[in-house]
């Protein structure tokens, strides 16, 4: 892309994407200004790197993946480990729909807060992807075929992904674990 | 709204109204919206909301924000502010001038507040305005504004001649978009020969501003604060300029 084309091409995507990751952002971190912040960084990332958007993944996706990162990389500057996030367990056979709730970009309450929060801990050093699939996944109630939509993925490939995190982050969970108890 | 009768998760339904999902896709979410009065719901005030946010955050000002950022890719490096520039920091005119490499590790402003360094143009690169230091017709300065978040900035002066110059953007008539991880505003001034004080000032605010009223108080001598909207936060400095 020609340096020229740049602020048009920037105009497009924030035009189209930027009040649904601005939500997202909003979603986890609970903060408008923050939320604010976070759309920038997201776009900032591209404008920096526009060879980000040249992949296979869609640009809502990359652009989803980099914001949900940049999202839990702050949550987890203040997250205190709760336990609130449970067993990390990748259900091989999951129904249709799973039996979490629905979260909406507004709404959840502390209990997913805290959640989050868990899994940002868990998730540092995971790439965007990864941790993107994990928070879908463990704390937001998502199935692997609906994560696979979002991320231009197979189910068989998000189940993959999620079970090699899983393996990591109860490692990494079980040393939080021991640090609340002792 | 419903959450208990949801059917299509929120990403999905950002995607349907971001027109990023693929055909067959597009036709289950469609088929899922016909028969869930829920979701329509929940896609109706996703779409007011971006509707809002659009609003409130206009595309275009948004782009010009990033800007900066997009010249500092190209061009990778400050003529004159660079590596040269010494680890010391001092207090100037109540203003803490810190020097700033572009690899500097980031540095934190009180939410809320701003703050104005400068620098001057040196034989080996950027330095930093040392208290008292005696500035003269051509010496070159660039501004640094440390604010907490994005928004807008302005550098105005006022010389010893009562004269106020827009220095930021430069004869401008409105504060230009800020990021904070850019601090160094483009470009550079040359001071004209006019002695005494130089009073600079450096003026950020979350939300749009028009630099009408500043100047104007510059001019009369009267009280910046006052004039100037209430998100506004001001940063001083001073240049003494020999004759």
């Amino acid at each position: 892309m020609e340096g020229n084309d740049m602020p048009e091409r920037v105009e497009e995507l924030y035009r189209r994407f930027g009040p649904a990751l601005h939500r997202r952002a909003l979603s986890l971190t609970r903060d408008a200004e923050e939320a604010l912040d976070i759309t920038q960084d997201t776009f900032l990332a591209f404008v920096k790197e526009p060879d980000l958007l040249r992949g296979e993944a869609s640009a809502f996706t990359v652009l989803y993946q980099i914001c949900t990162f940049k999202a839990v990389d702050r949550l987890r500057r203040r997250a205190r480990w709760s336990g609130r996030l449970g067993e990390l367990t990748v259900e091989e056979d999951e129904p249709a729909q799973r039996e979490a709730e629905v979260a909406s970009a507004h709404g959840g309450g502390l209990e997913q807060v805290e959640a989050a929060q868990d899994l940002a801990l868990l998730t540092q050093g995971e790439k965007p992807r990864t941790l993107t699939a994990a928070l879908l996944y463990f704390v937001e109630g998502y199935s692997m075929e609906e994560i696979g939509e979002v991320l231009g993925l197979t189910r068989k490939t998000v189940g993959r992904l999620l079970e090699e995190f899983a393996t990591r982050a109860r490692k990494r969970g079980a040393r939080f674990d021991h640090g609340r108890t002792a | 709204m419903s959450q208990g009768t949801r059917r299509v998760q929120d990403a999905v339904l950002e995607m349907y109204l971001a027109s990023a999902l693929d055909d067959s896709a597009r036709a289950r979410v469609e088929a899922a919206l016909a028969d869930s009065e829920a979701d329509r719901a929940r896609l109706a005030e996703l779409r007011a909301d971006s509707e809002a946010f659009l609003l409130h955050h206009p595309p275009a000002a948004f782009a010009a924000r990033l800007e900066p950022a997009r010249r500092m890719v190209e061009r990778r490096w400050l003529p004159w502010l660079g590596a040269a520039l010494a680890a010391s920091a001092a207090v100037f005119g109540g203003v803490l001038l810190r020097p700033v490499a572009e690899t500097s590790g980031p540095e934190y402003v009180a939410k809320g507040g701003v703050r104005l360094n400068v620098y001057r143009r040196g034989a080996e690169g950027g330095v930093p305005v040392r208290p008292g230091e005696a500035l003269g017709k051509g010496d070159a300065l660039q501004f640094e504004v440390k604010a907490s978040a994005s928004g807008y900035v302005a550098v105005l002066s006022r010389d010893g001649a009562g004269h106020v110059t827009v220095y930021y953007p430069y004869g401008g008539d409105a504060a230009a978009a800020y990021v904070p991880d850019q601090p160094l505003l483009p470009g550079a001034i040359e001071l004209d020969g006019t002695p005494g004080t130089e009073e600079l000032y450096a003026l950020f605010s979350p939300e749009p501003f028009t630099l009408g009223a500043a100047v104007k108080a510059l001019e009369s001598g009267a009280a910046l604060e006052p004039g100037l909207p209430a998100t506004v936060r001001v940063a001083r400095a001073s240049l003494a300029k020999r004759p």
